[in-house]
């Protein structure tokens, strides 16, 4: 870009308690890596020792729980950025009442246990739901189908999307936009120009996030899609399933997804930083 | 603190915008407090017992009962309860594999008690038995409908050992296309024994494969417990289901139970066993095979255990 633009410049937070005693941050950045760290080393540990643990979980079913649960989970996080990004600037930008009010709604789907939010989806999709009728007419029948996991993924997981995504647009100056707009850029290149890439750190990490939760999405899930291999068994309801059995094969699986998870989340990062330095 | 929230995947609502962090630490902190104030009773907390049944301290008993015991020993532990003042009994209901896992992994109960043998054995298998297991009570399979039957008028009674015509059509009409049946995933005990069940009705002349085959069809999700099969029925959002007779209490609205003639029904039976050879224990079990805790299961839709004693039916 031609000119240096900072977000809340580091310059400006001040240098508090916290940066001047190390051995706090110390000590917080230990606890927390180890309690994090620690329960997943010894999942890792787990599947190292078990030597054929890996083998032994490579079978058809989990090759399409892991093509479902990317395929589901993809196609979530797109209709939650091309939704929640239009939606996440209105939040940001209006000072209407009603999106004020709208505002508190957003997060009422982390709120809730997620077998609730499935009861809650069957209750207004399914057959005998609020929509049932009209969606039958229309030959449309959710539950139990392929498009249930996505709902169900799209319901839990927006909300984290479009919280980051509301704070990132809410942090770019407005002044910024209107001087844009004078030197004769149409609101829609601003947005494009100036808006977008200011807040795409934001974007990019509520993606993250929400593309973990709906990865991660079990209860809906089972409550909504139920459990068919290939149909609407994804990498959780396939753990689950393995956990009946064997719990060294659930914790192999369970690191295939966390590998998944990383391994994306990683690239994510990467491009959010890029993103970053670029605007700097 | 019988109930324990577990896989509560759902943090701490972040209203406020700015105090994330303060709200995060509030977070650990609290999260912390509770980790601490938990970690000595539930699960990890070793049998408290310090005395005699019948002498006047108090003790407590974990029972460790499978989820279909649900109702059932609830109202066995509160008479119990009732019976022996100064006991306390805690119990912990979840599927017999995953209570079976928390044994296996340190978890600390007094009484066993579990939908199958496979999981008993497993934890005797560990040494981790304190006497040899018993039948303690039996179930059998129904099938949960929701809607009356197409054209059919209401189902007489079964007579067990035979196949009235009435089952044959609710059959066929539950194997027609599109119909939704919900049944338990093979590696619980309730798949297993639907599974069981199918065979059967295959092998039975007058139903035969092409009707299993019709039924089978129509699976549109395999549930990790017979409580996901009961509300998808219930919610009419799945046409039917395979589930324990014990679970026919749990049916409301339009749902209904369609009997299975005995010919072709497939008995589970529940055995519980000592963890320990604590007198709490002994005397717990004791009160569940007796007339009174038999009474109870058979409230609560049970049947009785066995005659034979020998382990797997």
């Amino acid at each position: 870009m031609g000119f240096s633009l900072k977000g809340p410049s580091s310059d400006a937070w001040p240098l508090g308690p916290i940066t001047r005693a190390p051995s706090i941050g110390a000590l917080a950045t230990f606890l927390y890596v180890v309690f994090i760290c620690l329960p997943i080393l010894a999942l890792l540990a787990k599947v190292v020792s078990h030597n054929d643990a890996l083998a032994s979980v490579a079978s058809e079913q989990v090759v399409l729980a892991l093509r479902l649960s990317l395929f589901t989970s993809g196609i979530s996080m797109l209709v939650v950025a091309t939704v929640g990004t239009p939606f996440a600037l209105s939040l940001a930008r209006s000072e209407s009442t009603v999106m004020r009010l709208v505002d508190q709604i957003v997060e009422l789907p982390i709120v809730l246990p997620p077998v609730v939010a499935g009861v809650a989806m069957l209750l207004a999709f399914g057959r005998q739901g609020i929509l049932g009728a009209a969606l039958a007419q229309a030959g449309i029948a959710l539950p139990f189908t392929t498009a249930a996991v996505i709902f169900a993924q799209i319901f839990v997981a927006a909300p984290f999307y479009v919280r980051s995504a509301k704070l990132g647009f809410a942090a770019v100056p407005r002044e910024f936009e209107a001087i844009s707009q004078t030197l004769g850029l149409s609101p829609w290149r601003t947005f494009l120009k100036l808006t977008l890439p200011l807040a795409a750190p934001s974007l990019l990490t509520g993606l993250a996030l929400a593309w973990a939760r709906a990865l991660s999405e079990f209860g809906a899930t089972i409550m909504f899609a139920g459990n068919l291999t290939g149909k609407t068994q994804t990498m959780p309801l396939a753990i689950m399933t393995a956990m009946e059995t064997s719990l060294e094969d659930a914790i192999a699986l369970s690191v295939i997804l966390l590998a998944l998870a990383l391994l994306v989340l990683g690239a994510l990062g990467l491009v959010s930083r890029r993103r970053w330095q670029g605007s700097a | 603190m019988a109930t324990r929230n577990r896989g509560d995947k759902d943090g701490p609502r972040l209203r406020s915008r700015k105090d994330f962090y303060s709200t995060l630490l509030l977070a650990l902190g609290l999260a912390a407090v509770v980790a601490a104030g938990c970690g000595e009773e539930d699960l990890s907390r070793p049998s408290s017992q310090t005395s005699h049944p019948n002498g006047t301290e108090e003790w407590v008993i974990t029972v460790f009962a499978a989820a279909s015991l649900t109702g059932a020993f609830g109202a066995i532990a509160r008479e119990y309860q009732h019976q022996n003042p100064g006991s306390e009994v805690v119990l912990n209901f979840s599927g017999s594999q995953r209570l079976r896992t928390q044994l296996e992994h340190g978890a600390r109960a007094d009484v066993f008690a579990s939908a199958d043998w496979n999981q008993v054995n497993a934890v005797a298998a560990q040494g981790l038995a304190a006497g040899p297991p018993v039948n303690f009570t039996s179930n059998h399979l129904v099938i949960l409908a929701y809607g009356s039957p197409g054209g059919t008028p209401e189902m007489e009674p079964l007579d067990p050992g035979t196949l009235p015509p009435d089952f044959r059509r609710e059959l066929e009409t539950l194997a027609k296309p599109g119909t939704k049946i919900v049944v338990g995933q093979p590696e619980v005990p309730i798949g297993r024994y639907t599974e069981q069940l199918l065979e059967k009705m295959a092998a039975e002349p007058s139903l035969g494969e092409e009707l299993v085959a019709g039924l089978r069809t129509n699976v549109v999700s395999r549930e990790a417990s017979v409580r996901g099969i009961v509300q998808k029925v219930n919610l009419g959002e799945a046409d039917a289901g395979v589930v324990y007779s014990s679970d026919a209490q749990l049916v409301n609205g339009e749902a209904r139970v369609l009997d299975l003639p005995n010919s072709i029904n497939v008995t589970a039976n529940y055995p519980i066993t000592a963890l320990n050879r604590t007198p709490g224990a002994a005397s717990f079990i004791d009160f569940v095979l007796s007339y009174q805790g038999q009474r109870i299961l058979h409230r609560y839709g049970f049947g009785q255990p066995p005659v034979r004693q020998d382990g797997n039916p």
